[in-house]
């Protein structure tokens, strides 16, 4: 029975289980700088999932982009700013059986729907062909194609934008006038 | 070509006016009357799109008949929330500090006005986010665009975090939205659901899609956000909330339901159905205890996204005209309410006291209040009687009687506290006298707002050609 089950099912199941215990750590803990390092083994869990999915570049892109760089931004941003990872966190949770009811409530639902789904248990994954290469990636996401996504793409680029415009008037300091 | 010619113009003005702010410092009332003229030119333009035949554009972006009437009511709100902000730059109002930055606040405007047009544009899920978003992050700054002001700093954190939660949950349905189907464009989604409706995998994904953007159309379990942040935000921004964030959910939510889920409509209408029902009686509870006036607002606008939500238990032409009927007479109702707050919030906050004595101060003024609140209360001949009627129409079509009695008996909950509003502008006695200061400008855009809301609703034009347009 247990020869049965292929062997990236038991990695899987490892995985996940640390994910989810890593995670629990990263929303419970104490300390905001130690949050982050619990943060940065959550997603390297993700990127072994995705390798585990078959897809390389969203493993690799996941390790370059959120431990390289999100992960290790916070992580200095905490640093830098002063006392910042010094004082204990508290996060009370006012109604805590209310809360815990309610998360186990809905994993329960989850669970009934997700087990009860045929195409989950039965399907194999598997490499799909439209994105076998980098550059099958890169003509996609630059196509014009109905399943292109330059639309998508040049979006993005117009939210990035706008962000950065209210995020710098929000946070500037004042000029004379102003005061 | 002709039909993407205003979206584009409308991508090219939060451009302009940050170009303004670069390279014409000087010109302070310039870039304002810049900004006025500009959006209403492109109103004009948007009215010239031809509706008929659903376009399409780059492959992907779609414009269809629903679509360029939601795109006019976009740039109506954001014409009017910018109107309305010009005199909350000029000086300190509702006793908070003045705003600075009008350039940035119009582009910010103007980016979540295209946020609104990229949701009723899209083809596919992700753009269709992308829609949500772009719509969504300014309204954060937005809200806490008076730095000094710590209450808006206040509403801000609460808005984003919550909101921030709100999307996560929004994606994760899209997730197995896509998981399911295999696809992320709507014809394809659509055809997946055909051949396959019992899938568990689609009621996660439907459950948790209602719930990220019941937040943002404040439904009843997730609306706890949208009375402090309304009354922590600056008054125009109240009112874009009020207006063009909750439209552009409705749009989203009406986009997603007529669209690739149309196949499991029949399924979703008892969800929405309750949504709708628990929304119109926890807003309408919520409402009658209020005294301040923006607090207020909040509790009345979420009761409407439960008169709006109705709509979407009709069948797909009769319920979409019924939601951009209603959001045509709201804008007007709504920001009308908001205009006459903010000509008595010069020296004084925002509170049902302020209004005291105010049809002695003047009676152009109270009337126009009366006419704006029995509009948004549903009372005949006004506008928003007319498009209640729509909507109510369009969920009796699919025989929901019990939930439409329901909501007309929530109707006199909410005459009663519209009233309580009234009776402190006609008939509470002020304590102290504070003069009244209306700029001939705002006198002549209540005056438009107030003949638009008592003559759009019986004057057939605008419901009968936008009838032929839909049906």
């Amino acid at each position: 029975m247990i020869l049965n089950i292929p062997f990236s099912d038991i990695v899987f199941y490892f995985v996940a289980v640390f994910m989810v215990l890593l995670s629990i750590a990263a929303v419970s803990s104490k300390n905001v700088l130690r949050s982050a390092i619990f943060l940065i083994a959550s997603f390297l869990g993700t990127a072994i999932l995705y390798l585990l999915l078959k897809a390389e570049f969203m493993a690799m892109a996941q390790i370059m982009l959120y431990v390289g760089g999100v992960v290790v931004f916070i992580i200095f941003a905490i640093l830098l700013t002063s006392h910042l990872g010094e004082n204990k966190l508290s996060t009370p949770i006012s109604q805590k059986f209310l809360a815990v009811f309610l998360a186990l409530t809905l994993l329960g639902v989850m669970a009934k729907f997700l087990f009860n789904t045929k195409e989950l248990s039965e399907s194999i994954t598997q490499k799909s062909p439209e994105a076998s290469s980098l550059i099958a990636y890169g003509e996609r996401l630059l196509s014009y194609a109905p399943n292109g996504f330059v639309l998508p793409f040049e979006i993005i680029s117009i939210l990035l934008f706008m962000t950065l415009v209210v995020a710098i008037t929000i946070a500037k300091k004042d000029n004379k006038e102003e005061k | 070509m002709i039909a993407i010619i205003p979206d584009i113009l409308l991508l090219l003005f939060p451009f302009l006016m940050l170009a303004f702010k670069l390279f014409l410092t000087q010109a302070q009332t310039a870039h304002k009357n810049f900004a006025f003229a500009y959006l209403f030119i492109l109103l004009i333009c948007q009215n010239f799109v031809l509706i008929g035949d659903t376009q399409v554009y780059f492959s992907n972006w779609q414009i269809d008949t629903f679509g360029i009437f939601m795109r006019e009511i976009f740039t109506l709100s954001a014409l009017l929330a910018l109107l309305l902000s010009e005199n909350y730059f000029k000086h300190s109002m509702s006793e908070k500090p003045k705003l600075f930055h009008f350039s940035e606040f119009a582009a910010s405007i103007g980016f979540a006005t295209f946020g609104g047009v990229v949701v009723v544009s899209a083809n596919d899920l992700l753009t269709l986010f992308l829609g949500l978003e772009l719509a969504t992050i300014p309204m954060y700054a937005l809200v806490a665009w008076n730095k000094r002001d710590s209450e808006g700093t206040e509403a801000a954190i609460k808005y984003i975090l919550m909101g921030s939660v709100a999307t996560a949950f929004e994606l994760f349905g899209f997730s197995y939205l896509y998981g399911f189907a295999g696809h992320l464009t709507f014809p394809e989604i659509a055809q997946a659901l055909q051949t396959n409706q019992a899938s568990p995998l689609i009621w996660i994904s439907v459950l948790f899609i209602i719930s990220g953007i019941g937040f943002k159309m404040t439904l009843f379990p997730f609306h706890l956000w949208a009375p402090d942040v309304y009354e922590g935000a600056p008054t125009p921004v109240t009112a874009i909330l009020s207006v063009t964030s909750k439209s552009i959910a409705i749009a989203f939510l009406t986009v997603l339901v007529f669209g690739p889920l149309n196949a499991i409509h029949q399924e979703i209408v008892p969800f929405l159905a309750l949504l709708a029902g628990i929304t119109l009686l926890a807003g309408n509870l919520g409402a009658l205890s209020q005294s301040k006036l923006r607090r207020f607002m909040a509790f009345s606008s979420i009761s409407q996204a439960g008169y709006i939500l109705i709509a979407l238990l009709g069948n797909s032409p009769e319920g979409k005209y019924a939601i951009i009927y209603y959001l045509f007479l709201y804008t007007f109702s709504n920001y009308l309410a908001f205009f006459i707050f903010s000509t008595i919030s010069k020296d004084q906050s925002e509170t049902f006291i302020s209004l005291n004595g105010l049809s002695e101060k003047s009676k152009f003024l109270a009337i126009a209040l009366l006419i704006a609140l029995m509009s948004l209360a549903g009372i005949p001949p006004l506008a928003g009687f007319f498009g209640k009627l729509q909507i109510f129409t369009a969920a009796a079509e699919n025989k929901h009687y019990f939930l439409i009695l329901f909501a007309v008996l929530n109707n006199v909950l909410a005459l009663y506290y519209y009233i309580q509003v009234l009776k402190s502008a006609w008939i509470d006695k002020p304590a102290k006298e504070i003069a009244l200061s209306v700029s001939t400008k705002q006198k002549t855009i209540i005056l438009i707002l107030t003949l638009s809301v008592l003559l759009l609703g019986f004057l057939p034009f605008l419901s009968n050609n936008l009838s032929i347009a839909l049906l």
